[in-house]
């Protein structure tokens, strides 16, 4: 029988500054650390959102040199940084080994550096290009960047697939150490919000605005909020895990990765039988029914259409279904905060949002989500990643508290 | 010879290049031994560096420019064409769950660069907002899922220039672990002003058209184009009648952690990753009869590649024959795997090792066997193996092996 695959460590950095207790504490205060956009270069639309969730970078030179932190971009140093929080949290030393894939999903890449050096092409030249910017430019300069770091000598593989990267970035780990190509895999998610993105996202009617707050399923939901930072975890197969002595760690029951041809590329369809297959096809890896779930952590982030498509797949079901929560309400879109919410959700982690006094439910799609949960035992879950485009991903996931 | 289990093959190819929107004018042109590398139309080049380049006559394209990226039509025409070969219409067949793995470097950016010019007040405004939605990474694997009716996973891939051959092995995993039955995979990139300027401001780009291996090679050439493999699992394409072109036997990837943009000197990650694929084909490194080879023709790439070379194949070394499809048609960035690996299906197929334009100088640097000028027969060629470096220190190689009736089950 083939290994199960584990996760033993998980690293991160967003608004709830570095590392996993911070951002439990996160998802235990329901608090929503907003922050104003640039907007000096003209670019938002004036009735739009301003707003996004800004990574706390006051630690992160406990995890990065400052010295080499100025040779990258915020993805790459989120996704170091990270990297470092998350072999540190797996107990492993820092020299990995050579047999570690690095596998990093990113949905806009390094986006500032380029559009920095398409400024200074368009504006001053070709000639003025920098070759450090170029370097940086590509989607793989965080992945590229861990591994030369770590010095890992496995795969290096970035996956840009929208809000659902760093979910496919976790596939494409377990695939290389499913496969013989790797003994461990950092994989994950990083993302900065970069002006002129956050603009152009608005300005096809995806983010909150007025109020500029996430609210998920809300029957008055408008847009989801964009955040930047990373989750990176290792990977690893189980018996290798447990012989470390890890006894805390989260294992992969399976996967579904399908696409909802009805979705626009800049927005989510009406896929619901997809979806709804995606889904079944991500409970039967579980090995039991639906109600062996203790909690779905949702995709749902205030998109209209995102949110309804999710909903209404879990809705037709069955008549119940777990507790619901919508993470993205707390850690945003984009940035890997919700994949490691996910793993510290299904590890047991308490969970609060805020406003469920003022949730009003969408009577088309029928759903309240759940807003608080007590810290528990580890949980088994069902991981849901909607991406603008079509992809759709179903991860289950199960808790384990190994005795002794 | 025993293949992997479940063995996968290759039933379909779709390629749009320099030479013309499909596979026949690839393969044709590629064995003409000359380059399409010259001056280019796409962008004002003459306050650049240089000013060649590798470009696809996009007037084909003059009805549907500016409603998807000029890397979404390269990538679908090239899907059409390989679906087409296979004998699969997604929309119509039901040939079970099917997947797309795609590739690129940059998806849209050239359309994004004109937005951001007109944004910038640089140009007149007539991009319109919707354009943009298909300038993202993701956008040339979701326009071939979304047109060709495909339901399973669709995964994009930027890796920069290995982007194509880890998606071909995300593909060969797919069908291996049977989560697809069919999978689409390849790889677009459209010339753009950020690649062009990028790599002249490394001095990674040569004035002339690239001479990969030879002693007096001074850089790359970027082009531009499309390639697109169908790949099923043996047993499936044989069952529903489909003729397997290749076999794809193994893949194999490793990272050098060494430097950002320079490969490892000594060429340890790439021997890896020719000795990983090699492995995963259970093949030992006596079975290769040729190499399609990254070659952009740098200085520091083809030193590396070439002592890759030398660390596996040892003795044998200055007799496979090498070869790349670079110096006729560019360096394609995310693509260039795919297209490669296409080129290698060719070789195999038609028995046939492409030829380099010729020109410069061989030198004592680098004493490969290289094929100029004209095609190499090589009737008995069975094996051959794709590589690919990357910015980031990505190396990957991908195992083909012919296929013949009495091959199978």
């Amino acid at each position: 029988m083939a290994s199960r695959i584990v996760i033993s460590g998980l690293g991160t950095i967003g608004t709830w500054g570095c590392g996993r207790d911070r951002l439990e504490a996160k998802l235990g205060d329901g608090h929503l650390d907003l922050s104003p956009v640039d907007q000096s270069a003209g670019y938002h639309r004036r009735q739009g959102s301003h707003l996004a969730l800004f990574c706390d970078e006051s630690e992160i030179k406990e995890w990065v040199h400052p010295r080499a932190a100025r040779r990258m971009s915020a993805p790459s140093r989120y996704a170091l940084a990270a990297t470092h929080m998350a072999i540190q949290d797996a107990g492993l030393p820092d020299g990995i080994g050579a047999s570690t894939t690095v596998a990093i999903g990113t949905a806009f890449g390094t986006a500032l550096f380029a559009e920095r050096l398409v400024r200074d092409i368009l504006e001053k030249g070709p000639e003025s290009a920098s070759p450090f910017l170029f370097s940086e430019s590509v989607a793989n300069a965080p992945a590229a960047q861990a591994a030369i770091h770590l010095k890992c000598q496995g795969s290096q593989i970035a996956v840009t697939q929208r809000e659902s990267s760093a979910y496919l970035a976790l596939i494409a780990g377990a695939m290389e150490i499913r496969q013989g190509r790797a003994e461990r895999a950092l994989v994950g998610g990083t993302d900065e919000v970069n002006p002129l993105i956050h603009a152009v996202i608005d300005r096809f009617r995806a983010l909150a605005h007025d109020p500029e707050v996430p609210r998920p399923y809300h029957r008055h939901r408008n847009g989801t909020i964009m955040a930047e930072g990373a989750s990176i975890l290792v990977m690893e197969k189980e018996e290798d895990a447990i012989a470390r002595g890890v006894r805390d760690y989260v294992r992969i029951l399976g996967w579904n990765r399908s696409f909802d041809r009805t979705a626009p590329s800049w927005g989510f369809g009406q896929g619901v039988d997809l979806t709804m297959a995606s889904i079944r096809d991500a409970v039967i890896a579980t090995g039991g029914p639906l109600d062996s779930v203790d909690l779905i952590i949702g995709s749902a982030s205030g998109s209209r259409n995102g949110d309804a498509l999710e909903a209404k797949a879990l809705l037709n079901l069955e008549a119940t279904i777990p507790p619901v929560v919508t993470p993205k309400a707390l850690v945003g879109e984009f940035g890997g905060g919700s994949l490691g919410a996910a793993i510290v959700l299904t590890q047991g982690a308490a969970y609060r949002q805020a406003g469920e006094d003022d949730f009003i439910v969408d009577p088309e799609l029928g759903l309240h989500p759940s807003f608080q949960l007590q810290a528990s035992k580890p949980r088994r879950t069902l991981v849901g990643s909607f991406a603008a485009g079509g992809a759709v991903v179903w991860l289950a996931l199960e808790g384990v508290q190994l005795g002794g | 010879m025993t293949h992997p289990s479940p063995t996968i093959a290759v039933t379909g190819l779709g390629v749009v290049s320099a030479w013309g929107w499909s596979r026949d004018e690839f393969w044709t042109g590629l064995l003409k031994g000359k380059t399409r590398i010259d001056s280019f139309q796409r962008f004002e080049a003459a306050s650049y560096r240089t000013q060649v380049a590798s470009e696809v006559d996009i007037r084909p394209l003059a009805d549907s420019l500016g409603c998807i990226s000029i890397a979404d039509q390269f990538a679908l025409a090239a899907t059409q064409e390989a679906l087409h070969q296979a004998g699969i219409d997604l929309l119509i067949d039901s040939p079970g769950r099917s997947g797309v793995f795609f590739a690129t470097c940059t998806g849209g950016m050239f359309e994004a660069e004109n937005y951001y010019s007109e944004l910038l007040g640089l140009t007149p405004r007539q991009t319109p907002l919707k354009d943009l939605a298909t300038q993202q990474y993701n956008s040339p694997g979701d326009a071939v899922a979304r047109t060709v009716g495909v339901n399973g996973p669709v995964v994009a891939f930027s890796s920069a220039c290995t982007s194509g051959a880890i998606a071909l092995g995300a593909a060969f995993d797919a069908l291996q672990t049977g989560e697809v039955d069919i999978a689409i995979t390849g790889g677009a990139d459209s010339l753009c002003r950020l690649t062009y300027a990028g790599f002249n401001a490394l001095r990674a780009v040569d004035t002339q058209p690239s001479l990969p291996f030879r002693s007096d090679r001074a850089g790359l050439s970027l082009g531009e184009g499309s390639a697109t493999l169908i790949l099923e699992r043996l047993d499936d394409a044989l069952a529903r009648g489909a003729t397997p072109l290749a076999l794809m036997l193994g893949v194999g990837s490793t990272c050098d952690a060494f430097h950002m943009t320079a490969p490892q000197p000594e060429g340890l990650g790439a021997a890896a990753a020719i000795q990983a694929a090699l492995k995963n084909a259970r093949l030992s490194e006596n079975s290769v009869d040729f190499i399609v080879a990254h070659g952009t023709g740098t200085p520091l790439n083809d030193a590396a590649e070439w002592k890759a070379f030398q660390r596996v194949f040892q003795d044998r070394t200055t007799t496979i024959p090498v070869t790349t499809p670079k110096s006729s048609i560019g360096h394609l960035l995310g693509s260039a795997g795919s297209i490669e690996a296409v080129a290698t299906v060719l070789c195999l197929q038609n028995q046939l090792i492409h030829p380099m334009p010729p020109g410069g100088d061989m030198g004592e640097e680098i004493p490969a066997r290289l094929v100029l000028g004209e095609p190499l027969h090589l009737p008995k060629a069975r094996v051959g193996v794709s590589t690919n470096l990357a910015f980031g220190g990505s190396n990957t190689a991908v195992v083909f092996s012919r296929w013949e009736r009495n091959d199978g089950l």
